[in-house]
């Protein structure tokens, strides 16, 4: 039997890229240690506030609300709220609000569901069936991102947390390397404050996705017989999961190295020039005349919906 | 020699696995043998985690696919 590296009680742990062994309560120290250090880079919280925590109800999300809730428990001056998104994919998603909202009920912090069929008059199902020129991620994702920045900015959130764990920032820094999108690239961490713009953090942006899922599983929280979603992701950004997954066997350490290498250019590039305005049509915060949401859905032959 | 059983679960999926390991072989060995990249999973022993270089012991082993792939 292998021991904790930290104390003597049998180790459930190894990490590879740091040679580790732990035991429950030392990884769990580990895991918590690294999200606390990503919320203090944030440098959001010194005056308290409310933090959105987007939630779809998966292990990474799950795992994000209980760890806020565990960290920010002894600040009064901090409030947590979980916002869930109904995209309308039929099979699947039910399940997984159900298990977002019975967490949030077990962990005593207040949750609002937002649909696309009540904001925009449709849902990821009915898009899917009207194009096959793209793939469903990409107009799922930019709706729930719209929905969840005017959701937090009307809550009057200090700031909108998501689940992206490791692999999803290794995933989209590579990825975004390969395009050759380097604006992209640094729209990652917006560090200048934006009109009308939640800022986004991601606590556990070092965190791997493994890791997460052994946290679940070790507090009682992963959750339960989740199918996955019907719509297969954007085949490539499943091919970078693949090959980095591949490296990191033969390589540990290779998806922190590849954030670590991103986060130095980014201070080295210094504050972008990246101007926000308003959209044309819908008044959300954009870069462009027209928001993405908005020209996706002229390009999907929809308006927006009402709004309610 | 040993024959090691294990339970390798994706989602609600689950399939019994059975492998002919040497003697002290770990539970990298026998992910390398079922062709499963150990990023990708989590190893319980009788529900608890395990690291996955430590020699496979008595119990039920399950591998829980939790980095979800195509």
């Amino acid at each position: 039997m292998i021991r904790c590296d930290r104390c003597s009680l049998p180790s459930a742990v190894h990490q590879r890229y740091s040679g580790l062994h732990l035991c429950p309560d030392h990884f769990t120290a580990d895991v918590e240690r690294k999200v606390r250090e990503t919320l203090r880079t944030y440098r959001l919280f010194g005056r308290g506030g409310l933090v959105a925590v987007a939630m779809s109800g998966g292990k990474d999300s799950s795992a994000l609300l209980y760890m806020l809730k565990k960290i920010f428990s002894p600040r009064r001056d901090i409030q947590l709220v979980a916002v869930l998104v109904d995209e309308g994919i039929d099979g699947y998603r039910e399940q997984t609000l159900l298990s977002a909202r019975s967490l949030a009920d077990r962990l005593k912090i207040p949750h609002r569901t937002l649909h696309f069929s009540q904001e925009f008059a449709t849902s990821t199902d009915s898009m899917a069936a009207r194009t096959r020129a793209e793939a469903p991620c990409t107009y799922c994702g930019v709706l729930r991102k719209n929905l969840l920045n005017r959701a937090a900015r009307e809550m009057g959130a200090t700031a909108l947390a998501t689940g992206h764990n490791l692999d999803d920032e290794a995933q989209t820094v590579l990825l975004n390397y390969l395009r050759g999108d380097v604006e992209r690239l640094f729209r990652l961490v917006p560090r200048t404050p934006k009109e009308g713009m939640v800022p986004r953090i991601k606590p556990l942006r070092r965190v791997p996705e493994r890791e997460l899922a052994i946290y679940a599983h070790l507090h009682g929280i992963y959750p339960q017989g989740h199918g996955s979603c019907p719509y297969v992701p954007w085949a490539m950004r499943l091919e970078i999961k693949e090959i980095l997954n591949r490296l990191e066997a033969g390589h540990p350490g290779t998806k922190y190295a590849l954030l670590r290498g991103f986060d130095k250019i980014q201070d080295l590039a210094g504050p972008g020039s990246f101007q926000m305005r308003q959209c044309g049509r819908c008044g959300e915060p954009t870069g462009q005349e027209v928001c993405q949401s908005c020209q996706l859905l002229e390009r999907l032959g929809m308006g927006m919906g009402q709004r309610l | 020699m040993a024959v090691v059983e294990a339970t390798l679960v994706k989602g609600k999926e689950e399939t019994r696995k059975s492998v002919c390991l040497p003697d002290g072989a770990t539970y990298y060995d026998l992910l390398d043998a079922l062709q499963v990249n150990s990023e990708t999973v989590m190893v319980l022993r009788d529900g608890q985690p395990v690291p996955e270089d430590d020699r496979i012991g008595p119990g039920s082993i399950r591998i829980l696919q939790v980095v979800s792939s195509g």
